[in-house]
């Protein structure tokens, strides 16, 4: 454990070692602030306009997945990536260190990056909470939630980036592929309903099903600041999987 | 202490490494020489644990190989632009994760990295980036962040590569002050004088296979120099 937590100081680290770091925190904070204060492309009232002091511009079912899709993926895809093309991975899985030991330290190094992200939305808290004139104060439980649902959303759609990343020495195509398939999770209740209908009836059921465990779908409640014991499950296995599975793809890659 | 048994290695369908046995004994200096893709770097990464057989068996201080240990084989090649660097304002920050990944305790961390700083005179250095250092450093750094654990046994891939005279004497020096410490050495180079000088005994790979075995004098033999015997054995097997 020890290595891994070395692996993940080092690899928090790196990402301010270059501007990444700065550019993903800046364009993070920009965007979720369009949405919330200023225009939201779900049309989500902005906080001003609903006059109501609540966190949900923040925590609005499709603000938080849709910037999960671009920054989980731009956030984990140097993980592999950057170390094959330089030639460092040799140097890291010849250390004493097991392969679940690096990519647990990787991706609690991104998890690190993607904590920083949601940090900048600390302000608008202070903001709803000075806003806020009901005098029992500020309503904490869905604020805790809120954030508690989107740091367990946000580490499955980097662990899907980071074992995307395992695959290429290239950091782009690895960006593309984990964007890619984060998108098709983001659409995949919109693409199950509209295919439902076209589906052969004993399909149309699943397809029902397959909705439920759409990126959206699986935040909504979390808008409400409610994190569903059934969501919870699905995303910490889906989670747990894929690092299982980047694990197995290095030690597959040493037999290669 | 090094212990490989009827190695085997294939990428596809070429074969890098066929059948390679051999033993090093405690506190040897074995120089690996063979021409370019005949297996030596294959097997030196069979060794780290960075890339499995296909089949045999090769041991580290009793460890099988692709379980290595902290006190087992340390790799040497460091690669070009090893990030995070050696950063100007902490004292080489690189070095230190290695020794924290290695597992050395904390209050000794301090002190390993020193040691390794010294031992490689890399003090000048030690608050640089990697990147911006060079070939020369490069190179003592990778050795640096290799004997931080002070291994008893040190894989070096072409130690000397890329570097001009001076810095080679330097190298040579670090490495036969390793021996003396007691570690075992194999070190793999395409400078044969190196060898001579260097490595009581050499070890001539050959497209995958252990081609000659002895001091370096044994295999230049009747032919006079190794240089000599290097062309004659590789170019017939080919």
């Amino acid at each position: 454990m020890g290595a891994a937590l070395a692996i993940a100081k080092r690899e928090w680290k790196a990402y301010f070692a270059s501007p990444l770091g700065f550019v993903l925190l800046i364009l993070f904070s920009l965007l979720l602030g369009l949405f919330v204060y200023l225009w939201s492309p779900f049309g989500v009232p902005t906080l001003f306009a609903r006059q109501s002091a609540d966190l949900s511009g923040v925590f609005a079912a499709r603000h938080l997945p849709l910037l999960f899709v671009l920054f989980g993926a731009a956030i984990s895809m140097r993980l592999w990536s950057e170390e094959r093309r330089l030639g460092t991975e040799e140097l890291l899985l010849t250390l004493p260190v097991r392969p679940i030991d690096a990519v647990l330290g990787k991706f609690l190094g991104a998890m690190g990056m993607l904590v920083l992200c949601l940090a900048t939305t600390l302000p608008t808290v202070y903001v709803v909470w000075s806003l806020c004139d009901d005098p029992r104060g500020l309503e904490w439980g869905p604020i805790f939630g809120g954030y508690a649902g989107s740091l367990v959303l946000g580490a499955t759609c980097i662990a899907l980036g980071q074992l995307a990343s395992a695959f290429t020495r290239d950091q782009l195509v690895a960006f593309l592929v984990a964007f890619t398939l984060l998108a098709l999770w983001f659409f995949l209740g919109d693409l199950a309903t509209n295919l439902a209908p076209h589906l052969p009836e004993r399909f149309a059921g699943a397809a029902n099903e397959v909705q439920q465990y759409g990126l959206t779908a699986l935040f909504d409640s979390v808008d409400r600041g409610v994190i569903l014991m059934k969501n919870l499950v699905f995303l910490v296995s889906a989670c747990a999987l894929l690092l299982g599975l980047n694990a197995a793809v290095l030690t597959w890659r040493k037999a290669g | 202490m090094i212990r490989v048994q009827d190695l085997c290695k294939s990428f596809g369908s070429h074969r890098a490494v066929d059948h390679v046995s051999f033993e090093i004994e405690t506190g040897e200096i074995v120089g690996f020489i063979g021409p370019n893709g005949a297996g030596k770097s294959t097997t030196m990464r069979m060794l780290t644990g960075y890339l499995a057989s296909d089949r045999g068996r090769a041991e580290v201080l009793g460890f099988r190989c692709l379980a290595p240990s902290a006190r087992g084989a340390a790799p040497h090649r460091l690669p070009a632009g090893v990030e995070p660097a050696l950063r100007r304002h902490a004292r080489a920050p690189f070095l230190r994760f290695v020794a924290e990944v290695r597992g050395i305790p904390r209050r000794e961390r301090a002190a390993a990295v020193e040691r390794a700083i010294e031992l490689c005179a890399l003090q000048e250095v030690a608050r640089k980036r990697i990147r911006e250092c060079s070939k020369g450093y490069k190179q003592r750094v990778g050795l640096a962040q290799a004997v931080i654990h002070s291994p008893k046994v040190l894989i070096l891939d072409e130690p000397t590569e890329g570097l001009d005279p001076n810095q080679r004497v330097v190298m040579r020096d670090l490495i036969q002050g390793f021996a003396k410490q007691g570690a075992t050495v194999i070190l793999s180079t395409h400078i044969l004088p190196e060898v001579e000088l260097t490595c009581p005994r050499a070890l001539m790979i050959s497209r995958g296979r252990i081609v000659a075995d002895g001091a370096p004098k044994k295999i230049s033999g009747p032919l006079g120099t190794l240089e000599q015997a290097f062309r004659q054995i590789t170019q017939t097997k080919e």
